[in-house]
């Protein structure tokens, strides 16, 4: 999960290198933590949260399937 | 033109580094200019060379190319969700049709089709980075996007009968944009009802109505 959101954002951003994922593994929960350079912040999101909304469905669905959930979080 | 910015110890580096962001490999590919270049320490240190490159005319990608990178693309996302998959593109006007063949269908799918809207937003944001003409993405699985059409179809026109009867507005709350195009496409030869969306946001429908008689 930790790679799909690197993969999604690095390809989003003009600054890949400041692209950094973290995962907090839960029971039950994970928490993916994602931090892009502060200019890419918009990228990420995207109109009307569009594209965090996009990254946070597929991350569901993945979870799904490894019947765990799981939890964007776009740190700023 | 889209200028992309790059910067380095040298000329090649910083060319290297923008050429990454726009995502091309070879120099012959896009224009350069350099922006300046600059010592820090009064000379000392390291020396930082700043440009910025576009894409030539010349190299604008051909349609085969944007299908394959978008076959590319959703296949990377595929593969980081565990799905084993297979994808098949063509190209239509300005849309490339991605098809996905796998096992999981309904996880792909998602609440009326969530899942598959989401890929196809990220495929669409991702390869319109790369290319400078856009293109428009539609992805579907397991023929989908047709079924869903053929409901909403008979979903409107049932209500349109309904609405007819009883002279009452029905509304359809929550459905994507997509959605309710397909309701008001379903309707609108139909001069008995209107259609009309309302709301904003999470909170849009569609609302079907008597047609008002003018005066």
């Amino acid at each position: 999960m930790k790679e799909l959101i690197t993969y999604i954002a690095k390809s989003l951003v003009d600054k890949p290198e400041e692209v950094s994922v973290q995962e907090v593994e839960g029971e039950k929960t994970s928490v993916i933590e994602l931090k892009v350079a502060p200019e890419d912040l918009g990228k990420v999101i995207g109109k009307q949260g569009r594209t965090a909304r996009a990254m946070r469905t597929i991350l569901s669905a993945t979870a799904t399937k490894l019947r765990k959930r799981a939890v964007l979080e776009i740190l700023e | 033109m889209e200028w992309l910015e790059g910067e380095g110890k040298t000329e090649d580096e910083a060319v290297e580094d923008a050429m990454k962001k726009l995502g091309v490999s070879s120099r012959d590919e896009v224009r350069v200019e350099i922006i300046g270049e600059k010592r820090k320490l009064f000379g000392f240190g390291e020396k930082r060379v700043k440009v910025k490159v576009a894409l030539n005319e010349s190299s604008v990608k051909t349609s085969e190319e944007k299908v394959s990178e978008s076959i590319n693309i959703l296949q990377k996302l595929l593969n980081g969700m565990g799905i084993d998959a297979k994808v098949e593109g063509n190209e239509k006007g300005d849309n490339i049709y991605l098809n996905i063949f796998s096992e999981v269908g309904g996880i792909l799918i998602g609440r009326r089709g969530e899942t598959l809207d989401s890929l196809e937003h990220l495929v669409d944001r991702l390869i319109n980075r790369k290319f400078q003409e856009r293109v428009n993405i539609v992805i579907d699985t397991e023929n989908y996007r047709e079924r869903r059409r053929e409901k909403l179809d008979r979903l409107a026109k049932g209500l349109a009968r309904q609405v007819k009867t009883t002279g009452k507005r029905a509304a359809i709350p929550s459905m994507t944009t997509r959605d309710r195009k397909v309701i008001h496409m379903a309707l609108q030869n139909d001069s008995s009802v209107e259609t009309i969306s309302e709301g904003e946001g999470f909170d849009r429908k569609v609302v079907i109505s008597p047609k008002r008689t003018r005066y």
